[in-house]
């Protein structure tokens, strides 16, 4: 192992440094997050030998991951579902003036979860590897109610409206083919809509459209007195300070790495369950949604731990675990390397410098975290009358960019009338984009289950693994009722 | 007045339970199960939401309704964007968003030049990033 790192090439580490930063770029902007900017930089990824490939592609997918987190904190719209979280109090904070604070725990607790899951992933591999092979259809849809179940939880005071908007996200979610007969279902012969509502264009209306329709009539982004230019003192000072709430920080980084290495599982559920752990388990659960650091760190780290935990079965099992982790496996094969169980014995060293570069990577985002705080603030000073409508532009961009189809735009701006209209009545937005990510997953695994069983129901509770996350599902269940009641009593 | 601003969001729910189950109710079983078990649920928690609210509204002294001291902006971003929507449909990212963004920002920030040299700026910058050097199609 010091071998490898007495032969770091410098041209490898600024070709990982470079992949991250481009990650973290495409990342902050609205609809741009996970396989669409891979997909984009593929090009230059394919012209580089198969290390530099792999460092530079892994490299976008983890500054990406730390991107989505940049806007969700300035301007309250995730660049991808999975920091979706991320908006509950990184927006809050920078309403009270706090953004360089939670640009800074952000920046570290996305480095920190990094490097834990990369290391995980270098460690543990194969090991956790055969362990989400015990994993079937079953026990994913039971992982999928387990990851709705936190729903009750993400709001306790709007609990009914926050269950209505999940359930509205799933209904929306269950337009186009199913996954049986591919009937169509409520589709009206428009071809465009035959795959469902297509998600990036519906996330971007949701959250960003919706937010920018908000926030058109305030004033400036920031509540009250601004804070000063946060300094590049202040700002590692931030950093340092998220290791106070070291809990939540292990909470999203095991969480986000068991979780990634579930193929299909994703950072949306991750980065929720973390929120929902980190809540039930903190000492302040009310100061969560209102700027809490703790309600900030956890689902920021889990979103970035589901990176290392997504190479898992895509290096170990040759199953990839997301779009993302797709494409990765697809340049992979291209460069002539095999995924499987026999990857890590045949080319472990490469696995090993692989892992180096990466680790190294988690340092360099730490230090763009640092070094473009002062950027991020002044974006918080532009008038919301320029912010608005330029940010409506860069999010069409995002959602045409899928497709190429003018229908998107229509989509993406329906369903920001739609999120303007839930926003007004207080239904939770993130609800509906969980409920929109996870739909098509839980109906895929549900009925897989009951064809492979010849429609016997009683398989969701008679498994092993199913049993653990139904006992899981009435504990996150019973705990947000405990919150509930416990905040109440309080309010007396 | 209270009440009023929570009825439309169920009453959207149920335009579209209705609407889902008039257009799939012939379609096999196995396409079925699983929407209609979510829209059964969100039928009743839209009916639980609107009775929660009744009561509450009923526990809360009614207030007067604040009027607000200026109009809304809501109204006229969306006109503008569903212009843009078909500005880009017709004439491409490129002059769209360059009227879309003067159009918009001179309504709402009254800086006409500023405006200006924002819209074009912000326009072409985009267009040359993503169109030109990312070979994104717009």
């Amino acid at each position: 192992m010091f071998d490898i790192l007495a032969d770091i090439s410098l041209a490898t580490l600024l070709v990982t440094v470079s992949g991250i930063a481009l990650g973290i770029f495409f990342g902050a902007l609205p609809g741009f997050g996970g396989s669409a900017s891979l997909a984009i930089l593929l090009p230059i990824a394919i012209s580089l030998s198969p290390l530099d490939s792999m460092v530079f592609l892994i490299g976008v997918y983890a500054g990406g991951h730390y991107g989505g987190g940049i806007p969700s904190v300035l301007v309250g719209v995730p660049g991808d579902a999975g920091a979706a979280a991320t908006v509950f109090d990184g927006f809050q904070m920078t309403r009270q003036g706090r953004v360089a604070e939670a640009l800074a725990m952000v920046a570290m607790g996305s480095a920190v979860a990094g490097a834990f899951s990369v290391a995980c992933f270098l460690i543990f591999g194969p090991v956790l590897a055969q362990a989400a092979l015990r994993f079937g259809p079953p026990e994913f849809f039971v992982l999928v109610i387990f990851g709705l179940s936190v729903l009750g939880s993400i709001d306790l005071e709007r609990m009914i409206k926050t269950l209505f908007a999940g359930m509205l996200g799933l209904a929306i979610s269950a337009i186009g083919v199913d996954p049986y007969w591919a009937e169509p279902r409520f589709i009206f012969d428009t071809p465009q809509l035959y795959e469902g509502i297509p998600f990036i264009p519906a996330l971007l209306g949701l959250f960003c459209i919706a937010q920018m329709l908000t926030l058109i009539d305030e004033k400036s982004l920031v509540s009250g007195q601004p804070a000063a230019n946060p300094t590049l003192g202040a700002t590692l000072k931030g950093m340092v300070e998220t290791f106070r709430y070291w809990q939540s920080l292990l909470i999203g980084t095991v969480v986000g790495t068991f979780v990634g290495a579930l193929p299909g599982a994703g950072a949306t559920i991750a980065s929720f369950v973390s929120y929902n752990l980190a809540k039930s388990t903190s000492r302040r659960p009310k100061l969560f949604g209102k700027g809490s650091p703790e309600g900030l760190i956890a689902p920021e780290a889990a979103n970035n731990a589901t990176v290392g935990g997504a190479l898992i079965p895509t290096f170990a099992l040759g199953i990839p675990g997301s779009g993302s982790a797709a494409v990765l496996m697809g340049v992979m094969m291209f460069m002539g390397l095999r995924p499987g169980p026999q990857l890590f014995m045949e080319q472990l060293p490469l696995i090993q410098t692989l892992c180096v570069y990466l680790l190294i990577g988690c340092v360099a985002m730490l230090l763009f975290g640092a070094l473009a705080a002062g950027t991020f603030y002044r974006l918080t000073r532009v008038p919301l009358k320029v912010l608005v409508p330029c940010t409506i532009v860069a999010a069409t961009i995002g959602a045409y960019s899928g497709r190429s189809e003018v229908f998107d735009l229509w989509v993406m701006l329906g369903m920001g009338i739609l999120g303007y209209v839930l926003n007004k009545g207080k239904y939770p937005l993130s609800a509906v984009v969980l409920g929109l990510v996870l739909g098509p997953l839980a109906e895929q695994y549900f009925v897989q289950s009951l064809a492979m069983t010849d429609w016997d129901f009683t398989v969701f509770f008679t498994r092993p693994i199913c049993i653990v996350l139904w006992l899981m599902i009435l504990a996150s269940v019973a705990s947000a009722v405990i919150l509930f009641r416990r905040n109440r009593a309080a309010e007396g | 007045m209270g009440m009023l601003k929570e009825l439309p969001v169920p009453i959207l729910a149920a335009l579209f339970i209705a609407a889902y189950v008039t257009t799939t109710n012939d379609l096999p079983i196995e396409s079925r199960i699983f929407p209609y078990t979510v829209l059964v649920v969100l039928a009743l928690l839209g009916a639980v939401v609107l009775l929660t609210e009744a009561r509450l509204h009923r526990r809360k002294a009614p207030s007067a309704a604040k009027a607000s001291a200026e109009r809304s902006n809501v109204p006229l971003v969306l006109v503008l964007s569903v212009a843009f929507v078909l500005a880009f449909q017709y004439l491409g990212f490129l002059a769209a968003s360059i009227f879309y963004l003067l159009t918009t920002m001179v309504l709402l920030w009254r800086r006409p030049v500023a405006s200006a040299a924002i819209a074009v700026g912000v326009s072409l910058g985009l267009y040359a990033l993503f169109a030109i050097l990312l070979n994104v199609p717009l």
